[in-house]
């Protein structure tokens, strides 16, 4: 008698924690809203978005390493680099990715989560942190095959392509591919990447029915694109791009600077 | 202080309401018929009231509607999920858990639900034999609902939080019985941890330390590698039929679910290269952990407590190699050693567990590897886990010898295209010594009144299976995904012909599996 009574407040207990545990989760921030109370034990190691408190070279280190390195020398192909990138570049993307105004796929996929939360004090210093780290160099590549590609790459760098309106890169980009302010520096980055890149900026019409970030069941028709305005002059300049062109520049840069 | 002012308001508003939920709960006990129908009315008003608000709440949340972690770091779930192949982890999804849930912003609701359904067949249930209720064909040939999860956690505080999941299984409408929980929510995977990162000068020896403590509900629930038994494919099966999950046999630690009960230990992550997790695990019937294996009781004739003999060590080794361009891989051992009391009552039926009848003892030591290629849109992932388990039960509570073994070979590749289009091929192979529990009908389930002694067990008492797990898939959206899978078994409880003894062949228990997976 005694342990089914024991074992009926035992049941009891469950079905309320079971209830109670996430309206308190839920209650102690809904009335809060904004600002949140501030939880942070150690604000020096968190992982927390969205709390001013947190300096951007702690969320560099805590947050954005986990892709993009500590160093911003990113082994994924899929992130792209940002060690020794420009620092106004870096503070433009991620004002583009806050406000949503640079939308190709991958940016909606992975950044736009990222960068909803931060302020202009963390831009800054999230910036300050990658310009600031030996810039990123690039991998060797010893394949013969790829010789007569890594050479059209290079000449396409240095002298554009007058017959298909191309510009050299180095026009803007500079000699070495470093860029300036906010010219990103394209030197030793991802090949995979710049060809995601030049991929948007050829086809700013694009369109694709997705989900964004846990925003599930709002499936909507998204235009996916760099910033239309700042990147009018790309938009244009690889318009007329042939694909193998875009795959030869993009191997040359990842071999530069190494 | 506001967080205990608010509880103590849906303490006192929620108490009434539970009381007379109560009440009914206990007259069902003594008026078992009767007290059905209003338990049932009562469950269903309990769900569809709880389902609705949290509706309500997650439509009133619309700039971030939906599956917790994805709301929480503002990311799609591919960001997390090698080809958005639930539960398979990218890096970042393994730094993300590692870091106990805790990168992005709390959740104002940290709740997330999903739900599966479809229609599972083999031939075995489709024949006119008498064994045609054998529980790995349950469900045979019907679309129905499967199981529905709740998710709650997240980030709780600044190093703390927790993968919360409840999982309600719908009842069978083809054949009762062999569904744990079934229609009652009960404890699913739980891993509420603390953590906490340091990062170094990047030109130090030790320059990253990740550390943490979890309490959780299942050795290997832990785990970040999808080569781990609680994780690994295939990764969506029916809950009432065996024959989705593949092998009937495997160690404990050789399937998911094979052992659970509450656990609690430390971990370290080394240069995100050297991982090494303690965990001790312990009876999961009474106490204050019980609510971490919720829905299993004495009473449940679908699911016991597991009964344990003082602390269950688990341990976990791993190497993670850095991530070079688009490949990474790891390589790992684990092993657990377990004392297990029996139930009173003979076999695996319910009932109090008999804690004087000393204990069956279970060692086991494996090893896994794990390949992954992500490079969008492209996704290819390996899984191998080897996996010997010893067994020591001189009191025969389970086993007729005094020592067997078991050993297990578990295998998966898949490749999956954009996040939309999957493809993956799971192999599984269990040998061991026989014994005369293979012979019964408590692997697989079957319920056979009318064939006698042994229905469906191995007729050469071997537990000796292998299946074949081909599936594919296509998630139109992140949250919703369409699955068709297929188990062959070329070997099923010791041979590949007539292995009950009553003209079976392995062939009979190949199942068929269609089925709708949706989250939000």
């Amino acid at each position: 008698m005694k342990a089914k009574n024991m074992k009926n407040t035992l049941r009891k207990l469950s079905i309320l924690a079971a209830v109670t545990v996430p309206l308190v989760f839920s209650g102690c921030t809904w009335f809060n809203d904004k600002p949140p109370i501030t939880t942070l034990e150690n604000p020096t190691r968190s992982r927390t978005l969205g709390d001013y408190e947190v300096n951007g070279k702690v969320l560099a280190q805590q947050v954005c390493a986990t892709c993009h390195g500590l160093t911003g020398q990113s082994e994924s192909p899929m992130f792209p680099k940002l060690a020794g990138q420009q620092k106004d570049y870096i503070v433009v993307q991620l004002k583009d990715l806050r406000d949503h105004s640079r939308s190709d796929k991958y940016a909606i996929v992975y950044m736009w989560g990222m960068a909803r939360a931060l302020t202009d004090k963390q831009m800054d210093e999230l910036a300050d942190y990658y310009s600031a780290q030996t810039p990123m160099y690039g991998e060797a590549n010893h394949s013969t095959s790829a010789q007569a590609q890594l050479k059209r790459g290079e000449d396409i760098f240095n002298n554009g392509i007058p017959t298909a309106g191309v510009v050299a890169c180095s026009g803007c980009h500079g000699a070495e591919g470093a860029g300036m302010a906010e010219i990103p520096r394209i030197a030793g980055q991802h090949s995979d990447y710049i060809m995601k890149q030049i991929h948007a900026y050829q086809n700013p019409e694009d369109k694709a029915l997705m989900e964004m970030g846990g925003n599930t069941w709002a499936p909507k028709m998204y235009d996916l694109h760099r910033n239309l305005e700042r990147g009018a002059a790309m938009n244009a300049m690889v318009a007329n791009m042939a694909p193998e062109d875009v795959q030869a520049v993009a191997l040359y840069l990842n071999t530069m600077n190494r | 202080m506001q967080i205990s002012v608010i509880s103590l308001i849906i303490v006192k508003l929620s108490t009434p309401e539970i009381d007379k939920t109560m009440r009914t709960l206990s007259f069902t006990e003594t008026n078992p018929q009767f007290g059905a129908a209003i338990l049932s009315a009562k469950l269903k008003w309990l769900l569809v009231a709880t389902l609705s608000a949290i509706l309500f709440l997650l439509a009133t949340q619309q700039a971030n509607a939906v599956p917790l972690f994805a709301r929480q770091t503002g990311q799609n779930c591919l960001a997390c999920h090698a080809g958005g192949q639930y539960p398979e982890l990218t890096p970042y999804g393994r730094y993300f858990k590692l870091t106990g849930y805790t990168q992005g912003t709390r959740q104002d609701i940290p709740i997330a639900v999903s739900f599966v359904g479809g229609m599972a067949s083999s031939p075995s249930g489709n024949t006119a034999q008498s064994n045609s209720g054998a529980g790995n064909s349950q469900q045979n040939g019907k679309f129905e609902p499967d199981n529905a999860s709740v998710y709650v956690g997240g980030k709780i505080f600044d190093n703390f939080g927790a993968f919360s999941q409840w999982t309600y299984a719908f009842d069978s409408q083809s054949t009762n019985g062999g569904v744990n929980n079934q229609n009652t929510f009960g404890a699913d995977n739980q891993d509420w941890r603390y953590a906490d990162h340091y990062v170094g000068d990047s030109s130090s020896t030790v320059n990253d330390i990740i550390w943490g403590a979890s309490l959780n509900n299942a050795p290997s629930v832990t785990d970040v590698w999808n080569s781990a038994p609680s994780w690994m494919y295939p990764y969506m099966p029916s809950s009432r039929n065996g024959g989705t999950s593949g092998v009937p046999v495997n160690a404990l630690l050789g399937a998911n679910g094979g052992l659970r009960a509450p656990g609690y230990g430390g971990y370290i992550y080394l240069n995100k290269n050297f991982y090494a997790e303690l965990e001790a695990y312990q009876s999961g019937g009474s106490g204050p952990l019980s609510w971490m294996t919720y829905g299993s009781t004495n009473s449940n004739p679908n699911s016991t407590p597991t009964y344990l003999k003082g602390l269950n060590p688990y341990f976990r080794l791993a190497y993670q190699s850095d991530e070079h361009g688009p490949h990474n891989w790891m390589i790992g051992a684990l092993g657990m050693n377990v004392a297990q009391y029996g139930p009173n009552a003979n076999g695996l039926a319910p009932g109090s567990p008999d804690l004087s009848g000393g204990v069956t003892q279970y060692q086991d030591r494996g090893v896994d590897a794990q390949y992954q290629y992500l490079s969008n849109p492209h996704t290819v992932t390996v899984q191998a886990r080897y996996m010997r388990e010893n067994i020591t039960d001189n009191n025969n509570i389970v086993y007729g010898n005094s020592t067997n073994n078991l050993n297990s070979i578990t295998l998966k590749a898949s490749y999956v295209y954009d996040a939309k289009y999957g493809v993956g091929l799971g192999y599984q192979n269990v040998s061991g010594s026989a014994d005369g529990v293979y012979g019964s009908n408590n692997y697989t389930g079957a319920t056979c009144p009318t064939c006698g002694q042994n229905p469906n067990g191995s007729q050469i008492g071997s537990p000796n299976s292998t299946a074949w797990v081909p599936s594919i898939w296509w998630q139109a959206l992140q949250n919703v995904r369409l699955g068709l899978q297929y188990t062959a078994f070329t070997q099923y409880m010791g041979a590949s012909k007539n292995y009950d003894g009553q003209g079976t062949n392995a062939s009979a228990n190949n199942t068929t599996w269609l089925y709708l997976w949706m989250a939000m």
